[in-house]
Order: C-alpha cells, then sequence, then structure tokens
C-alpha cells in the first residue's frame, strides 16, 4: 500500500509511457497529414467525440469504483482479522481456566496458533510458502503435521478447534465458554473464506476487456476532433487528454487485486506484524519483534 | 558497512539477498521463501546505500518475514552496488546471490550495464534472478522439476553440476534442455564453426555422451529454433521450477554486459551459474544421507573440468 504523501510520477509512468508514446507519435502524424498535407478531410466534428468521452468516463468511473470495493473489502477483512486475533487471544488467557501448567500450556498454544494463522493466511493469499516463517512460531512436531494439508491457515483452524474442544472435554472450559471461542474460530473461517473468494474471483473480463478497448479508441479519435482548433499543437492538446483517460483505466486495473504481490496490496505483512506484536505482549512473551516502518514510501 | 543479527552457523546454505527495496524485490521474497523451506539457509538482507537513518530503518523493515528465519542478517554496504556486493559475497563465501531483474522507468536503456550479469561476473557465486515470471511462477510448491540447458558449447559442466546436485538435494526430476538450430544452408556452412549438432537425436546422443558416467540419465527435451526465443517455451512446457544456466548463456555483450532474453522471459527462475563456482553444493552436502549420497553418486561420473581458484 502506498503511504507517501503523494504519488511518485515513478509509479504511473511505466504503465502508461508505451500508450502515451505511441498515441503521441500517431497525433502528430495526423496533425501533419492535416496541417502540410492538406488532408482537410481528417477534421471532424467535437460532438461525437465529446459524447464518446462522457460515456467512457462514466464507465471508468464505475470501474474504478468496482475495483475500489474489492480492495476495501480486502483491507476490512484484514481490519477484522486484527480484531478477532486479539479477541480470541483474550478469550484464550480469560476463559480458560489455568488450574494447571496444561492449561497454561493450552493458552500459551492457541496464541502460538493465533500468530501462526495470521502468517499462513498471508501467505496463502500471496503464494508463498509459509514454513520457513512459522518455524519461528510452532514446534516441529507441528510444523509436519501441517505440511500434510494443503491450505494451511484452514488446518492451523482445526488445530485450534481441536486444542479448545479438548480443554472442553477436560474441564477446563464450560460449555458457554467454549461456545464464545468456538464463535470467534468461525469468525476467522469467515475471514479466511472472503479473502479466498476476491482473490479467486477476478473482476468480470468484460469490466477489464472493454475500457481498455474504448479509451484506444477514444484516444484514436481524439486528435481528430482537435485539428480545427489546434492544427500543430494537435498532438500536445490530444496526449494530454490521453494521459487522463490513460491513468484513469490503470488505477482500477491496479486495484482490483489486493492480494496480488503489488505496491497496491492490502499491507499484510504489515498487519500480521502487529497482530503478532500484540499478541505476543499478551503472554509475556520475551521476544516481541519491532514494528515494520514503510519502505520506500510504501507498506508490504 | 553496517550490520545486524549474525547468526550464520557451518553448513548452512548462504543466500545473499540483494535489494534497493524494489516492487520486484518485495515480490521476489516468495522465492527466498521456497529455498529456505528447502534448505538449512542462512539469508542476508543486504542494500547498497548512505549511512542515513531512513536506509537503516528501511533495511530492518524491508523482508520482515525473515525475522522469523532460524538465521538470518541485514547489512548495509557502501560504495558501487556490483563492487560492493561482490566482494561482500566472496568474502563470505555464500552459496547464492538473489538478484532479480529491476524495472523503474521501463524505458529501453541500451547503454545500461546490468547488475545482475556484473555481480555474475565478479562475485564469481550463482545469481537467482526472474523478470517476466515473478508474478505468474508457483513458489509455494516444493521444487518438483529442475531444467538445465545444455548447448554443446560449454567450457565446462559446472552448471549441470549444481542443477543435478540441486535436483538431487530437494528430490526434484532434472530435465535437460538443449536447442538445436533451424537446418538450412547457412547452419551446414556454419556447422563446423559453431560445433553443434544440428538434430535433435544427434543432440540428445551427445548429451547422453557427456553426462556418460551419471547411474541416472535424465530426461533431455530437444526442439528447433534460436535459445532466446525456444528457451522460454521448453521450460514453460516441461514446467520447471528452476533453469540452470551457465554464464555463457546467460549473458551476452563484451562492453555493456546484460542479461540475455532468455533469462529475462523465463517462465521460472533462474540460476546463473559462473564458471568458477562448481563445487557450490558438492561442498555443502546439508542433506538427508540418502540426498546427499545420490548427490555424489551423480556428480562423481559427470564429465567436468576443474572448479578454479575462486570456487566456494
Amino acid at each position: 500500500m502506498i503511504v507517501h504523501d503523494h504519488l511518485p510520477w515513478l509509479r504511473v509512468w511505466p504503465k502508461v509511457f508505451k500508450r502515451l508514446c505511441a498515441l503521441f507519435f500517431y497525433d502528430f502524424s495526423i496533425a501533419a497529414l492535416y496541417v502540410f498535407g492538406g488532408m482537410k478531410f481528417l477534421s471532424m466534428s467535437g460532438m461525437p467525440i465529446t459524447i464518446l468521452g462522457s460515456a467512457i468516463g462514466v464507465f471508468l468511473a464505475f470501474r474504478t469504483s468496482s475495483a475500489y470495493d474489492r480492495w476495501w473489502e480486502a483491507r476490512t477483512l484484514w481490519g477484522g482479522l486484527v480484531n478477532y486475533s486479539r479477541t480470541l487471544a483474550r478469550q484464550a488467557l480469560t476463559l480458560i481456566t489455568p488450574v494447571s501448567h496444561e492449561a497454561r500450556d493450552t493458552q500459551r498454544l492457541l496464541v502460538q496458533l493465533q500468530i501462526a494463522f495470521t502468517h499462513a493466511l498471508r501467505c496463502h493469499l500471496r503464494g508463498q510458502n509459509p514454513y520457513p516463517e512459522l518455524s519461528g512460531v510452532l514446534d516441529d512436531e507441528t510444523l509436519a503435521w501441517l505440511r500434510r494439508y494443503k491450505n494451511v491457515p484452514a488446518a492451523i483452524l482445526l488445530k485450534m478447534g481441536q486444542e479448545t474442544s479438548r480443554a472442553f472435554e477436560e474441564g477446563r472450559l464450560d460449555s458457554i465458554r467454549f461456545a464464545a471461542i468456538d464463535e470467534t474460530l468461525t469468525q476467522l473461517t469467515n475471514v479466511q473464506g472472503a479473502c479466498e473468494r476476491i482473490k479467486n474471483t477476478p473482476l468480470p473480463r468484460q469490466y477489464d476487456y472493454f475500457p481498455r478497448l474504448l479509451v484506444t479508441f477514444f484516444c484514436l479519435l481524439l486528435p481528430l476532433g482537435f485539428l480545427k482548433d489546434f492544427g500543430l499543437a494537435t498532438p500536445i492538446a490530444s496526449t494530454f487528454v490521453s494521459f487522463a483517460f490513460i491513468v484513469l483505466d490503470s488505477i482500477g486495473r491496479d486495484i482490483e487485486t489486493p492480494f496480488a504481490n503489488s505496491v497496491h496490496d492490502t499491507p499484510m505483512t504489515t498487519l500480521t506484524r502487529n497482530i503478532e506484536i500484540d499478541l505476543r505482549q499478551h503472554v509475556d512473551d520475551r521476544y516481541v519483534p519491532a514494528e515494520i516502518q514503510s519502505v520506500g514510501g510504501l507498506m508490504y | 558497512m553496517s550490520t545486524t543479527t549474525a547468526a550464520a552457523g557451518l553448513n548452512e546454505f548462504k543466500v545473499l539477498f540483494a535489494t534497493q527495496f524494489s516492487d520486484s524485490c518485495f515480490r521476489a521474497i516468495r522465492g527466498v521463501a521456497q529455498l529456505a523451506d528447502a534448505f538449512r539457509m542462512h539469508v542476508t538482507i543486504a542494500h547498497v546505500g548512505p549511512a542515513e537513518r531512513s536506509v537503516e530503518s528501511e533495511l530492518r523493515s524491508f523482508f520482515a518475514e525473515a525475522d522469523h528465519y532460524p538465521s538470518r542478517d541485514r547489512i548495509r554496504l557502501e560504495g558501487s552496488p556490483v563492487e560492493a556486493l561482490a566482494t561482500f559475497a566472496r568474502s563470505g563465501a555464500y552459496d547464492l546471490v538473489v538478484a532479480p531483474r529491476t524495472y523503474r522507468l521501463g524505458l529501453p536503456r541500451p547503454l545500461h550495464r546490468s547488475t545482475r550479469a556484473g555481480l555474475l561476473r565478479a562475485s564469481h557465486t550463482p545469481v537467482w534472478t526472474i523478470s517476466r515470471g515473478l508474478e505468474e511462477a508457483d513458489f509455494r510448491r516444493a521444487y518438483k522439476t529442475i531444467a538445465v540447458f545444455v548447448d554443446g558449447r560449454e567450457q565446462n559442466m559446472s552448471h549441470v553440476e549444481q542443477a543435478a546436485s540441486f535436483a538431487a538435494r530437494v528430490g526434484a526430476q532434472l530435465r535437460v534442455l538443449t536447442v538445436v538450430p533451424q537446418v538450412h544452408e547457412d547452419a551446414l556452412v556454419a556447422h563446423p564453426l559453431l560445433r553443434q549438432p544440428l538434430s535433435a537425436e544427434v543432440a540428445e546422443e551427445r548429451i547422453h555422451e557427456l553426462l556418460g558416467g551419471w547411474s541416472r540419465l535424465p530426461t533431455v527435451d530437444v526442439t528447433t529454433g534460436t535459445p532466446d526465443r525456444e528457451l522460454p517455451k521448453m521450460a514453460a512446457k516441461c514446467e520447471a521450477d528452476l533453469l540452470f544456466l551457465s554464464e555463457t548463456q546467460s549473458c551476452e555483450g563484451r562492453l555493456f554486459r546484460q542479461m540475455r532474453r532468455a533469462v529475462d522471459q523465463s517462465p521460472c527462475p533462474v540460476i546463473a551459474v559462473p564458471p568458477t563456482a562448481s563445487r557450490w553444493f558438492r561442498e555443502r552436502a546439508i542433506a538427508g544421507p540418502q540426498a546427499a549420497a545420490e548427490t555424489v553418486r551423480l556428480l562423481d561420473g559427470a564429465t567436468t573440468e576443474t572448479a578454479g581458484p575462486q570456487a566456494i
């Protein structure tokens, strides 16, 4: 996620320069043919272009809005994950009766598993191998057990459910407290499912294909409407207007995939670190990692 | 030079992750995680930059995931990036330098000198790199297929050795890829100079000759065309997780050295191996006893030239 107070030009330029350069040369050729080649028929009325531009503007606004909805939903889900993680840690530490060392182990294990769950979910969404990281949180036996599963975060939730259930069967949790913890685990499952839905369901391809096609078509028509008024300055005016439409098109494309390992991602690494810091402090862990700062104006 | 959290141990696979905090470096974290799962690894995250507070802070925050790795450190170096990183890689006896391609401006840079090519030459260390496939490659799964390119003009078989030992270490299948030129009149004239086989059968035979002493011969894939064009397609077709190339196969140009098109078009990460790194995995037999034994068996029979003095 970009946290700079301004958008660096270098972030925009690589995405648009090829199209802009091609359009500038096209516009320049049209203007030269009109001014020097005497091809006056190239000029056309600005009215149809204006109407087309307005229609494309609405289409692009709708598409950008849909993409932003996905991006914001992803951020909201991860905000929810932060809350549920703290809730689960609190429940584990306050609802499971610590009458023995074993009960304390269960409390601590649940908190560790919750930290591991957030790391595993991030890796799951980013297509990353989670085990090197999990080795710093879980023991070898649990890691070996997790390797049997393809969906690692779901397996961690299962393990948490099993641990909670064991505490219930051993009488360290009553049924009401057990139900409360189980409800939090269900919420975590829902968060994971919703993230997977966003990850696995792209924006309808029509939303991707037609804006690009229409913007290109519009940019090709644009200089024809400017010729009469701008003459040889047409390429400058036309390229400038084209830039606005191309950038609008690329914004939607950038933010529609919030779990795509790009700078527009939900800052999952930072959020998981924040969760880990909180949870480790809850259990008075000796090791508490440092907060993550932005890198080059970006939070990952 | 500043450093934090040094914890390298003996017999660890030592990886130097060179970063300038670009998007590509962020994406390459997944590749490093995949390596870290396959090896007992020490990773050093290195950045070349001035001694400023903001740079130190960025270095500490980049690749925060590595804080959970059993063995890692972060280091800031000063000076020219290639020189500083190469010197550090040599002096630290690193096994691999991770350096994904960076594309910040997207403009053609005909006079640009590739940092990766410079590192490959100056550090005498294999370089892990990737460009186009960085977004699509599946870094979640374990290594299943390791590909290596043999063009018949190898000065030594260092990269084939590395590929074989890597494949044995991670329990993956080894595929040898080769490309024979299109046969036309010019090619027939050029044949004695090229010293390349001109048919698939001859190429396969030649490769089996080269690997004659191996206990288990790998699958050989042969196609016709030019390596720059065909190699990425072959790597995609055989679903390679990693492609090994020699230094000469991965770089071109004398004055302005660049990575070849095949490297940047590869769908999977590429490890470019300099000829001087020929004892790479062999010396670091950190695998389980069975895998290590298999590594030695595979390598003992291979037709190779000996390593240079800089070999690890």
